[in-house]
């Protein structure tokens, strides 16, 4: 008999096609319709992100086993995240994407979870994908703090040589290490 | 067969987006989507309507109480001053061939950053106070009445576009939104209501030369200090003129360039081309700024910011003026500078003292671009070169909106970079040209606050990098704009990391062997060249 | 709901001169509105131009899609980038007869597996715009056969390239369905796209639904009804050579229909967006050369007294500082 897992990967693309759709579903209408309409990466780099993180993701995780593994899915949740991360969302908002891959499953798997009996797959399933949720907690803060860093930056380096030259500040690079 | 239950963490959030018109769609502030404000001494400084202190986030914005007349009286005043602006209100047919060409709709979807929205923010207001019909059918004729709400909206979104008109060009009637953008934020001059990153760097560029506010012991001390990296690198001191007269060529450039990493690495590498050609050129602390943030003020202060130029050039008694490597520098020069304030017939078609090639192209204003300049160097063989010092670049070359767009400077450079540098890798093709990619940081939005918005528009671009570093390893993105310089790099870092910034005359900086060097063991950057990474100093 | 307005709006045209001409009104809607309107179109359409014309171009702001010219040796887009008159002719010929902007619509497809990089394009806006507009070309020629006497050979040539599938009878011109195709598809990126649609106002509907009006009933008149063309041309011909009166012979009320829709055609264009056929000529990103750095472009309101910081008062500023530095100064202190 099939397992849950195999059922997701024979149904991977009606599985993406319901979370892409419930994610889009998270953008103005106007929006969804670019994001959803045009597949060049170069004109439509957010669709192309989504997509290539969202099918890596559905793939990995028939085959990973009961424990995600952080350096599988981080790289492909950063495709998602990043976008995410500077979109005017909420914390919340910027993740939830991850759980809305349950209802996507739910949505597209219950019959054969039904028929099957497959609800302990089930659980086992939605509790990788809320591992997954909590790598792409990680991976928003790590974008966020890098938004942060930036504009530290900006400000740093706008400052940093008028700062040096004005001699108010001890220049260690300029004079050589300690050990020279 | 059992329904399914809904994940519980489904129900709570409610993510739908009601389906309003955009008129009913109230306009969010957010730390990250504006920018600051004027400060009211700048105001005051440059004599602008309503200084105060306020901030977007606030309810009371603190318009002048006769604010709606003095909108209305300039936007009247604009029409008949601007055949652009009155024909570009008119005859928008919203075919939306535009809509999907903004940086900042394509990486943030916003829908009022389409352009064709975003003009008719503006247009709604025309049709409401200008056309009986449409004040008769209202919202059905997309009009409306000029409210508080609706100076909130061209605030955010007049100051969410960098003026980079791409969506012009793939408009069937060329309407322009950098244009409508220029107009829009005359019209919130008026009621005070602008930023605070462009009216400092013009205000300080009025009375100090450059942006910065650098005074002029202060920019030659940075300049020394600059000479002093070269002699460490090179071993051979530079002595550039500064303020002298009778030089043949004055020289122009961002003052961006001047101390900002890593602009001072292309400041570096004009110093080593002109010590290179024995060039007589000077630089100015007068008019020691190239770029004109007036530009995105108003048709005034540009002209005030521009004419220092010619002033300089003037006092100094030059032949012509050559300029540096900047964007809107450029668009200036190329299409404002002569009618705000030449004809420039005390100077005379830059002809190159090295080949004695005579550029036509710059016969009106006599300013000649350092990549016109440097690219027939090269093709004339006079420069001598060693591209495999710039081995440790893999490049690529963004294109600046403006020389792009409003010029169409697109060869010079890419013939430069491949002379100069042996591994050069274009990005996809409808990121490039004319058709170039905004950094999401012109038109004064390069800005620290904006941070987010400007890393969101900039995921287009972001995005052709990512795929020329992942597919040819390229590190290094090669522009010809001071913005770009200080754009790109946290840009590259958020969505492309490992490719850095450098300007087109880094690398020929790099390139260039100079008569009597030393063995360079580094690159400008003084990080090891190819090959030398164990040579000790 | 704008456009079921502009539904609403155009079916009253339809019906309003079906009745009209029942009570006996034909001279009002065959006669009377057909001179108004075309005054409306030909006073309202040069006000317009001669409005736009009028207001000055202080700077010279092309839009530039291609490499300037430069040094001899660089390839040059001269007619994207046209340095003078005769580029910006060009420039305009493909813009105009061509759509180039619409039509540079391109965009590079990454194939999925595979190290090529293939181009596609998004060019359906374009072509049928294309289709659109050059039907609506051809089907105003093919009516000139109403209004010359004698008909001009190139009517004939029209007629004939336009019918050269010998289809049905009377034969069917290939215009009158393609132009349906092209109005339909406009119409329908405007209801079904939603970013287009969102964007979308009444007057954007309107025209459409208009010419939509315009079609049906003149493929109605022609294939349906078969008008008395004869008595039809008695009528407009007797418009033209301004002795105007009524055919004897009756003729059906949907020409009435047909006419009315016309001439709120030309009587809403002086006031619509439609006014893009004469702005395209005035719009200043397409048909100005770039040569403001080659030759002075005149800006007729530029204020002489808007003058630059004086070097002098630099000077004053910063005289110390400079002479501190090392820097020459015109004054000494």
């Amino acid at each position: 008999m099939l397992k849950l897992v195999d059922y997701l990967v024979l149904e991977q693309q009606a599985v993406l096609d319901a979370w892409f759709d419930l994610v889009l579903g998270t953008y103005a209408e106007s929006t969804a319709v670019l994001w959803k309409k045009r597949d060049d990466p170069f004109a439509n780099p957010v669709r192309h992100r989504f997509e290539a993180g969202m099918r890596g993701i559905v793939t990995n995780l028939a085959t990973c086993g009961p424990v995600p593994d952080a350096a599988t899915f981080t790289p492909l949740l950063d495709e998602i995240v990043r976008v995410r991360a500077v979109q005017d969302f909420t914390p919340s908002q910027a993740t939830s994407f991850v759980f809305l891959l349950k209802k996507a499953i739910r949505e597209v798997l219950w019959p054969k979870i039904a028929e099957d009996n497959l609800f302990v797959e089930l659980l086992a399933l939605e509790s990788s994908i809320d591992v997954l949720a909590l790598f792409a907690l990680d991976i928003y803060c790590q974008c966020r703090e890098k938004i942060a860093a930036l504009r530290i930056d900006q400000i740093k380096k706008q400052y940093d040589r008028l700062l040096k030259r004005a001699n108010l500040v001890c220049d260690l690079s300029a004079e050589g290490g300690e050990d020279q | 067969m059992a329904k399914y239950p809904p994940p519980e963490e489904l129900i709570k959030i409610n993510y739908s987006t009601p389906v309003k018109s955009w008129m009913d769609t109230k306009t969010p502030f957010k730390p990250g989507n504006f920018s600051y404000p004027g400060k009211p001494d700048i105001l005051k400084y440059l004599g602008m309507p309503n200084p105060r202190v306020w901030s977007p986030t606030d309810d009371d914005w603190q318009l002048p109480p006769d604010w709606q007349r003095l909108v209305m009286e300039k936007f009247r005043s604009l029409l008949k001053k601007y055949r652009s602006f009155k024909v570009f209100m008119d005859i928008c047919v919203r075919c939306g061939a535009c809509a999907d060409k903004c940086h900042f709709f394509i990486g943030g979807g916003d829908p009022k950053n389409m352009p064709v929205l975003r003009a008719e923010l503006l247009r709604s207001i025309y049709r409401g106070e200008f056309s009986a019909a449409a004040k008769v059918l209202g919202k059905l004729a997309g009009a409306r009445k000029l409210e508080e709400d609706v100076i909130k909206e061209w605030f955010l979104y007049f100051y969410q576009c960098t003026e980079c008109r791409r969506c012009s060009l793939f408009c069937p009637y060329g309407i322009d939104t950098a244009e409508i953008t220029m107009m829009a934020r005359e019209l919130l001059h008026e009621v005070g209501c602008n930023i605070n990153w462009i009216l400092e760097p013009a205000a300080n560029c009025n009375r100090t030369g450059n942006h910065l506010g650098i005074q002029p012991h202060a920019y030659k001390d940075m300049m020394d200090f600059l000479c002093d990296d070269i002699e460490d690198i090179t071993g051979k001191r530079i002595r550039p003129n500064v303020n002298k007269k009778g030089c043949e060529i004055l020289f122009i450039t961002p003052s961006g360039d001047i101390f900002a990493d890593p602009g001072i690495y292309t400041y570096m590498g004009y110093l080593i081309l002109f010590e290179h050609l024995g060039l007589d050129v000077t630089w100015s602390t007068y008019a020691s700024e190239g770029g004109n943030f007036g530009l995105f003020t108003s048709d005034k202060m540009m002209k005030k910011i521009n004419g220092k130029m010619y002033n300089e050039a003037k006092r100094l008694g030059v032949k012509w003026i050559l300029g540096g490597e900047c964007g809107h520098m450029w668009r200036v020069i190329n299409q404002y500078m002569s009618t705000m304030n030449g004809p420039a017939d005390f100077l005379e078609t830059p002809v190159s003292p090295i080949t004695g090639t005579k550029f036509d192209a710059a016969s009106g204003t006599k300013m000649l671009h350092i990549a016109e300049f440097t690219a027939d160097l090269i093709k004339n063989k006079k420069l001598n070169l060693d591209p495999s010092r710039n081995d440790n670049f893999i490049s690529t070359f963004h294109d600046s909106c403006n020389p792009a767009r409003g010029m169409g400077l697109l060869e010079e450079p890419r013939y430069i970079m491949k002379n100069v540098c042996r591994q050069f890798y274009e990005m996809p093709e409808n990121t490039i040209r004319e058709q170039t990619f905004c950094c999401g940081g012109g038109a004064g939005l390069n800005n620290e606050e904006f941070t987010e918005t400007r890393l969101r528009g900039g995921l287009p671009r972001g995005n052709a990098v990512k795929y020329v570093r992942d597919r040819h390893g390229v590190n290094n993105l090669a522009c010809i704009c001071a913005i770009d310089r200080a754009t790109l790099p946290p840009l590259c870092d958020y969505w492309a990391p490992g490719v850095g910034v450098s300007g087109v005359h880094e690398l020929v900086g790099n390139a260039i062997i100079l008569d009597g060097e030393k063995k360079r063991t580094t690159d400008l950057r003084q990080n090891p060249l190819p090959g030398m990474e164990d040579e000790e100093e | 709901m704008a456009a079921f307005y502009s539904f609403l709006a155009v079916l009253a045209l339809i019906v309003i001169p079906w009745l009209g001409v029942g009570m006996g009104m034909s001279a009002l809607f065959g006669i009377a509105l057909p001179y108004i309107a075309i005054i409306i179109f030909m006073v309202g359409f040069t006000m317009r131009i001669v409005d736009w014309a009028k207001s000055p171009v202080p700077f010279c702001i092309p839009t530039t899609g291609g490499q300037q010219k430069s040094l001899p040796w660089i390839k040059w887009s001269p007619w994207d980038n046209p340095v003078d008159k005769k580029g910006v002719f060009m420039r305009m010929v493909l813009e105009v007869l061509c759509f180039r902007s619409l039509f540079r619509n391109t965009s590079v497809k990454l194939q999925q597996d595979g190290p090529k990089v293939g181009y596609s394009s998004e060019k359906s806006l374009w072509l049928f715009s294309l289709i659109f507009h050059y039907c609506f070309l051809l089907i105003l020629v093919r009516h000139l056969r109403f209004f010359l006497m004698p008909i001009p050979g190139a009517v004939g040539i029209a007629e004939f390239l336009d019918s050269i599938l010998q289809i049905g009878l009377p034969v069917m011109y290939q215009s009158d369905a393609l132009i349906m195709v092209g109005l339909l598809f406009l119409l329908a990126r405007r209801v079904f796209d939603g970013k287009v649609r969102y964007i979308t106002l009444m007057q954007d509907y309107f025209p459409l639904f208009l010419l939509l009006g315009i079609v049906l009933t003149g493929v109605w008149m022609r294939y349906v009804v078969k008008v008395d063309v004869i008595a039809v041309k008695e009528l407009t011909m007797s418009i033209v050579t301004l002795r105007p009166h009524m055919p004897t012979a009756p003729i059906d009320p949907s020409v009435y229909a047909h006419l009315t829709l016309v001439c709120a055609l030309f009587i809403y264009f002086p006031f619509s967006k439609l006014m893009h056929m004469g702005g395209i000529f005035l719009s200043p990103t397409r048909v100005l050369p770039n040569m403001s750095r080659r030759a002075q472009w005149v800006n007729p309101w530029n204020d002489p007294a808007v003058k630059a910081h004086s070097y002098e008062a630099y000077e004053d500023d910063f005289r110390e500082k400079m002479i501190e530095a090392g820097l020459p100064v015109d004054k000494k202190a």
